[in-house]
């Protein structure tokens, strides 16, 4: 069986710090699109950093699956700065991990019994019921908030124990868009996400996460709205606007 | 950006209930 961190890390060709990106068709987001979280655990991957930790990326543009794009790594001080761009030179994606930027360790509890389900799609790596590497997660909602439980597979874990990040990243992801969808009655792609681990994830029972949607507003900047999922542990993820599912 | 949402609900409307949509996508789905 091969982990979807392999999977992950096989999108990654060449040497030092100018790279070949070629994402599995297996992480789409929205149609013909990666999903977000996918790109910001690549960009945690390739940082090899453990321990507390902030991921952040900025997406400007769709970022294709499939196809060879050009990745850079900029070694900062005590960061990892990435850049993804396409054979043209036009810049899809800028990431960078560096030291947790917060503690903020608040938590929230998922749906209710009587939450109303969110929808799946076919290929979507979040909630695709017919993606076999995917999280196949089933997210709801109630008034109050966005989430859901996911028991990780074993693609999913390490022989250490380990939970792969893209896990957690595509599971805020994939809240965070709800809550946006939910507040606005549209769907957009990801242009920033963040974030932070307080540690390693472990694969250790459920994952449970969560967005509240007294949370979800907009921002000056972009008249489609903003949301904010937060993981019981903490972790959270800030688009600019919905991403997929 | 209105109509964004087109392409996507199209999809989620042959794989889930049509209520199960309305709730998130209600301007797609009269």
């Amino acid at each position: 069986m091969r982990t979807i961190d392999a999977t992950l890390r096989g999108a990654v060709a060449g040497a030092g710090d100018d790279l070949t990106l070629t994402l599995d068709p297996a992480f789409q987001g929205l149609p013909d699109a990666a999903h977000g979280g996918s790109v910001l655990a690549l960009f945690e991957t390739l940082a090899s950093r453990r321990g507390a930790r902030t991921v952040r990326g900025h997406y400007l543009r769709r970022v294709p699956l499939g196809v060879p794009l050009v990745l850079t790594l900029t070694h900062e001080a005590d960061a990892l700065g990435c850049r993804v761009a396409d054979h043209t030179g036009a810049v899809l994606v800028t990431g960078r991990v560096g030291a947790a930027e917060t503690t903020d360790g608040k938590s929230s509890d998922a749906p209710g019994a009587d939450a109303a389900p969110l929808p799946v799609s076919l290929t979507c790596f979040a909630c695709g019921i017919d993606n076999p590497h995917g999280l196949r997660a089933r997210l709801t909602f109630d008034a109050r908030a966005v989430g859901g439980a996911w028991t990780p597979p074993a693609e999913f874990r390490d022989h250490d124990g380990g939970l792969a990040t893209i896990a957690l990243t595509t599971l805020l992801d994939e809240a965070a868009f709800w809550l946006g969808a939910l507040a606005s009655g549209e769907s957009g792609m990801t242009t920033e996400l963040t974030v932070t681990l307080h540690g390693d994830p472990i694969a250790a029972g459920a994952i449970v996460v969560v967005g509240e949607r007294a949370a979800t507003r907009p921002r000056a900047d972009d008249p489609r709205g903003c949301t904010r999922a937060t993981r019981r542990d903490g972790r959270s993820r800030r688009p600019r606007s919905p991403s997929r599912p | 950006m209105r109509g964004a949402a087109r392409r996507l609900v199209t999809g989620l409307l042959a794989l889930n209930p049509p209520d199960v949509v309305r709730r998130v996508f209600p301007a797609y789905c009269a």
